[in-house]
């Protein structure tokens, strides 16, 4: 380190790390923005206070968890978690590499006179539940969300940051008194009971209701109040609070806060998916003619298609598509023009037809146009499309794909094989019974 | 040494213990806590990181050439995965392999098989083609660089190093032997692929013969040599040495760029070629790999894969010949693997009525791997003639890379796609 007196005494480094910034200082740890000239990208380093680091018994316990349970996050790889490159404990030292983020946190949000649209709210807790369900199904509860572990990287883009007790907060989170706020714990947590997922989903609950009043869920003037609250009261509706607020993100944060936890939502996916019908159900979208990201997830995931995508790459269809609802009669494609894309029919109905003869009508989940992405030689349409009915499609331009990760187009080939496979077989069996 | 005896770890790494070191690095077998690994990790102590005016460059070029080399993902390549420079420690950290170097089989009571020699040297020749095709030349390629990984695979590693070889050749005599240099090399002329072509052909010769081409007791009769003299002949000292084998050394070792092969294409199609001549049929049983390679690469179906894949391909499938009237695969029965005709002709029958013939380099039983619900033959294949066949078992090609299953999906699309065609047009025509 040296010994050069800068008024914020910045590290020289950290580890192999150049340090660039100071971003921020919890009560166990500080964050840096570093350098990594190996993989030539900027990293967020998250030090942990040496202090944090001493276990009662002295022993290599915590080292042991700090490593393990890094390890174990850093193998989510999804658009929506902060993804960890490396974790490093020593004698007297540890700390975590991370993406950087440049956003900030969901921090600023939480206060009356600088809240995020309600649309907005929704759409990011949806993407939430979707990140955590993710993380869940490979086996890491977070156990710490709150506003400042969410970080914003797009205007409804978020990534979830801090997972795994160990690593956001040290072991001494088991004390409750010694960690600053329980404003977010769960009931369950508070009384040191086993934590399952729906200690997460009552956190985010708690973020839910923070960020649509401005407010926390209870408000106490010690954290022995607080827990008392948190135990034995129920919190006024949203709705109380800040007008706008439909009935169903009422119902949606009471479910997610739920103290017991039989009545509280059991999945994620529950979660996820009342946030969407409240999103449709609503029209929260002040703009008809515009999709939500969650509206997008949802209908991709609808979609025989898109089956056997996981999230993170139906989250990269959401990224690559371009959405449109088109009225009764209009021309999608025409025969003979050279094509650059092909389109998902999400609702409503298609028909395509050549020499103005009609050779098909196509449903909702079904593709059209895909020749152009599959076919090496001819660009060329073969027919001509048009709507058939108002119609919600995707368009997908080959462009596009073609930059879309290993996984995803992995993803793409294998479901137009199995169309293709599926086509043959019907024409085959046409030509045997000609 | 005394200082390195009590290295308990380098950065994050742990020591486990010392493998080697040389004139400016040491390589420490080491572990890596995050990603729960074994890895090598090389330091590299040289004065140039002290030079009080250009030390920080050489410190960030250390860096961004290993970087760069890191971007070099092939099986033959040994993986670089991090680069550090710090104040007093510079270090690479690499892959682990198990299997020492090459030098133990340069020992005239140790050599390798002729043909194992050619096999090694095929595949050193894509990776160093490989490498040269993402703009990067060794400049240090010896034995005590290609690793040996078991069978006939290797591995070559260093070539980060060629940052450390630019700023130390000024001084020649100051960096160890010029054995495996080549004359543009010692003469300190630019350098391109064509001086790591030559140093392949010195190291073939060492595996060959068990010696140098040129023996010297200081290296400026040793520089002399290599760039006025030929050396003996390989098959002067070890008879059996095929003719075709000894020409491709000593092509590759061509003092003049004239002479030598003007790239690694040339060098490994002569080597390729040598393979399937007769002195090597009467000695291998079953297919080498590198007429595996070569016939992978020649067939249409994998126009689209990279090196590293096909060598995936070739260590996945299993390659047999197939005689006359020979039932390859029978209507009903269940399909956990698919073909490709490397070789010959088939026909394809159902109950007895011919339904199509397949020719070199087409597919056949694929239609069990692309439709999960049914994974049963619907028709019965023979072997016209003789053939040579390659299946790809399933569930081998469910455990590779996402590239190259990748690569697999998009050819067997083309050719679903093309079949979908044909069924149309006829289908239009009923």
């Amino acid at each position: 380190m040296s010994d050069e007196a800068t008024p914020q005494a910045l590290p020289d480094r950290i580890g192999k790390y150049p340090v660039l910034s100071k971003l921020g200082e919890g009560a166990t740890s500080e964050v840096y923005l570093c350098h990594d000239p190996f993989n030539d990208r900027d990293v967020a380093v998250k030090r942990i206070f040496p202090d944090a680091l001493r276990d009662g018994a002295g022993g290599g316990v915590y080292r042991k968890l700090f490593l393990a349970e890094a390890s174990l996050a850093g193998k989510l790889s999804h658009p929506h978690i902060v993804g960890i490159y490396d974790a490093v404990i020593e004698q007297n030292s540890g700390y975590i590499v991370m993406e950087y983020v440049g956003g900030g946190t969901l921090e600023p949000h939480t206060s009356v006179d600088n809240l995020l649209p309600i649309d907005k709210i929704v759409e990011i807790v949806f993407k939430c539940t979707r990140a955590l369900s993710y993380a869940n199904q490979l086996g890491v509860t977070h156990r710490d969300i709150k506003p400042g572990n969410i970080l914003m990287s797009g205007p409804t883009d978020i990534k979830i940051s801090d997972f795994g007790l160990a690593l956001s907060s040290g072991i001494d989170t088991t004390q409750v008194t010694g960690v600053g706020s329980p404003a977010y714990m769960s009931p369950e947590q508070i009384r040191e009971q086993p934590l399952s997922q729906q200690t997460d989903i009552y956190s985010l609950g708690v973020v839910m209701y923070q960020l649509l009043t401005g407010q926390l869920p209870y408000q106490a003037s010690n954290s022995f109040s607080m827990i008392y609250q948190i135990t034995t009261t129920d919190p006024a509706p949203p709705s109380t609070m800040r007008d706008g607020i439909p009935m169903s993100v009422d119902r949606i944060v009471r479910k997610a806060m739920q103290k017991d936890q039989a009545r509280r939502y059991q999945t994620w996916e529950d979660f996820a998916r009342d946030l969407a019908d409240a999103f449709r159900a609503e029209s929260l979208s002040r703009k008809s003619e515009e999709f939500a990201d969650s509206e997008k997830f949802n209908a991709l995931r609808s979609i025989g298609f898109f089956r056997h995508f996981s999230d993170p790459e139906l989250w990269e269809v959401v990224n690559i598509g371009s959405w449109e609802k088109v009225p009764v009669g209009t021309t999608l494609m025409r025969e003979g023009d050279a094509g650059d894309h092909f389109c998902m029919l999400v609702s409503g109905e298609v028909k395509v037809t050549k020499n103005k003869k009609l050779l098909n009508v196509l449903g909702a989940g079904e593709c059209f146009g895909e020749m152009a992405y599959l076919s090496e030689t001819s660009k060329a349409r073969g027919a001509s499309i048009a709507s058939n009915g108002e119609s919600r499609l995707v368009r997908i331009k080959v462009a596009d794909l073609l930059n879309a990760s290993e996984t995803c187009r992995l993803k793409f080939d294998r479901a137009f094989i199995g169309i293709l496979v599926e086509r043959l077989n019907l024409a085959n069996t046409r030509l045997t019974s000609a | 040494m005394n200082d390195s005896a009590t290295l308990e770890r380098i950065g994050k790494y742990s020591v486990i213990k010392q493998l080697g070191s040389g004139a400016t690095s040491e390589v420490y077998l080491c572990h890596d806590p995050f990603n729960g690994r074994d890895v090598a990790v090389k330091v590299v102590s040289t004065d140039i990181f002290d030079d009080p005016s250009r030390g920080k460059l050489f410190k960030k070029l250390f860096v961004t050439e290993a970087s760069l080399a890191g971007k070099l993902q092939h099986p033959h390549i040994v993986q670089i995965y991090d680069a550090v420079a710090e104040e007093r420690l510079h270090y690479i950290v690499m892959e682990y392999v198990d299997g020492g170097t090459l030098e133990k089989f340069c020992a005239p009571d140790n050599l390798l098989a002729i043909e194992r020699v050619v096999e090694m040297a095929f595949k050193c020749t894509r990776a160093l083609e490989f490498a040269h095709r993402v703009g990067i030349t060794h400049r240090d390629i010896k034995p005590a660089n290609i690793l040996y990984a078991g069978g006939s695979d290797v591995k070559i590693t260093d070539f980060g190093a060629a940052l450390i070889a630019t700023a130390e050749t000024t001084q020649i005599a100051a960096i160890g032997s010029p054995a495996y240099m080549s004359p543009q090399q010692v003469k300190e002329h630019p350098l391109d692929h064509r001086t790591d072509i030559y140093s392949m052909g010195v190291v073939m010769y060492h595996l060959l013969t068990g010696r140098l081409p040129f023996q010297a007791s200081n290296n400026f009769s040793l520089i002399y040599q290599i760039t006025t003299m030929d050396p003996p002949l390989p098959a002067s000292i070890r008879p059996e040495i095929p003719a075709r084998v000894e020409a491709i050394v000593m092509r590759a070792m061509a003092r003049e760029h004239d002479d030598r092969y003007p790239d690694w294409e040339a060098f490994s199609n002569d080597l390729a070629e040598a393979f399937r001549s007769e002195y090597f049929n009467a000695q291998q049983s079953g297919f080498a790999d590198t007429d595996k390679f070569e016939t992978l690469r020649r067939l249409a179906f994998f126009e689209n894969f990279t090196d590293a894949e096909l060598w995936e391909v070739a260590n996945m499938s299993s390659w047999r010949s197939a005689g006359q009237g020979e039932v390859l695969m029978r209507e009903g029965e269940p399909g956990n693997f698919f073909c490709i005709l490397a070789d010959g002709e088939v026909k394809v029958t159902k109950r007895g009525k011919l339904l199509n013939l397949l020719r070199t380099g087409e597919a056949f039983g694929e239609m069990a791997y692309l439709s999960k619900s049914a994974p049963v033959r619907v028709a019965d294949v023979t072997v016209m003639g003789e053939a040579k066949i390659i299946s790809v078992p399933t569930p081998n090609l469910e455990q590779a890379s996402d590239a190259c299953r990748h690569k697999f999906d998009r050819a067997f699309m083309e050719i679903l796609v093309e079949r979908l065609t044909m069924a149309n047009i006829r289908l239009s025509g009923v």
